[in-house]
């Protein structure tokens, strides 16, 4: 068996240009996943700050109401609004607030909604009063 | 017979080719490189956002469980002192964007909770409650206007109130 001449011609120096337009277009491809997902990425940041930042305002709240009695928290829960560093770092908060009795005593319940990107359900806040209805400390 | 293959075969590019070769490697290049670097920034800016929310939710509940124990509370400058019933003073200092927590008396214990580097941490105090609250931001005065916009306000706000009767 002897070499064909052929057999040596095949040794390629390059790339064919369907080669190089496939490996720009996986490039291109991946560099766009990316990017989106980098994208995504932050807005779950962004939401994460505002979650963690939404429940330390509902416990800076309640720290207030637990302090008071049933009949003063009542009269709190009436004209509660969001704090001013809420009102900057959130969009459009509300909040509002109920009481309800339980075997532990008062409970004061929190909840908290904002404008945010899709559907998200409220944070809500549970705590007892310090003076429950029967006057005794319950928490 | 070797003579009429070479003149058959093309021996070199056109000048238009290797222009419209090159153009496209170094644009490719450029945005290839723009993005591993921005990839890059990226990774550690997220590293300290983890960082610095992992630090807020620590010192949160540090801070209001060490609260909750004490008779007396006094903020001063970068100092935040509370006091309790068990003989225990604890005192947190803010440095730079560190806070460093300070137990004396017995146990003795020292704990750091560190934010991002362009944390801004102050106490401040409400001087008709006379509640204190850690006010934990970042600062973004060097970055571009829409991202300014985009991160307004602080990252938490601890308020911090002695109760009347401890318990």
């Amino acid at each position: 068996m002897r070499r064909t001449p052929i057999a040596t011609n095949r040794i390629r120096r390059g790339v064919l240009k369907s080669e190089a337009l496939l490996g720009m277009l996986l490039l291109v491809s991946a560099m766009s996943f990316a990017s989106t997902l980098v994208y995504r990425i932050n807005h779950l940041w962004n939401d994460s700050r505002s979650y963690q930042f939404a429940t330390n305002e509902l416990a800076n709240q309640l720290q207030q109401l637990v302090q008071l009695s049933p009949e003063d928290a009542a009269a709190a829960l009436k004209s509660i609004s969001p704090g001013h560093a809420c009102k900057e770092t959130l969009r459009e908060p509300k909040l509002v607030g109920v009481l309800a009795e339980d075997t532990l005593g008062t409970r004061v319940t929190l909840q908290l909604t904002w404008k945010q990107r899709g559907k998200a359900d409220p944070i809500m806040l549970s705590a007892w009063l310090k003076n429950g209805a029967d006057g005794e400390e319950s928490q | 017979m070797k003579r009429q293959n070479r003149q058959k075969s093309p021996r070199g590019y056109l000048m238009l080719d290797m222009i419209i070769v090159m153009t496209m490697t170094i644009m490719l290049l450029s945005v290839a490189s723009i993005w591993v670097y921005k990839t890059l920034q990226y990774s550690t800016d997220i590293k300290q956002r983890e960082l610095h929310a992992r630090s807020i939710s620590r010192i949160s509940r540090q801070l209001r469980t060490d609260v909750r124990n004490a008779n007396s509370m006094v903020a001063k400058d970068k100092s935040l002192i509370i006091e309790s019933d068990e003989k225990q003073s604890i005192e947190y200092s803010i440095n730079a964007n560190t806070v460093h927590r300070e137990a004396s008396g017995a146990p003795v214990h020292h704990d750091d909770f560190e934010f991002a580097t362009n944390a801004t941490l102050t106490w401040s105090v409400d001087a008709n409650s006379g509640a204190v609250s850690l006010d934990v931001g970042r600062d973004f005065s060097d970055r571009s206007a829409s991202k300014k916009e985009k991160r307004k306000g602080l990252d938490a706000q601890i308020l911090l109130i002695v109760a009347e009767e401890p318990q």
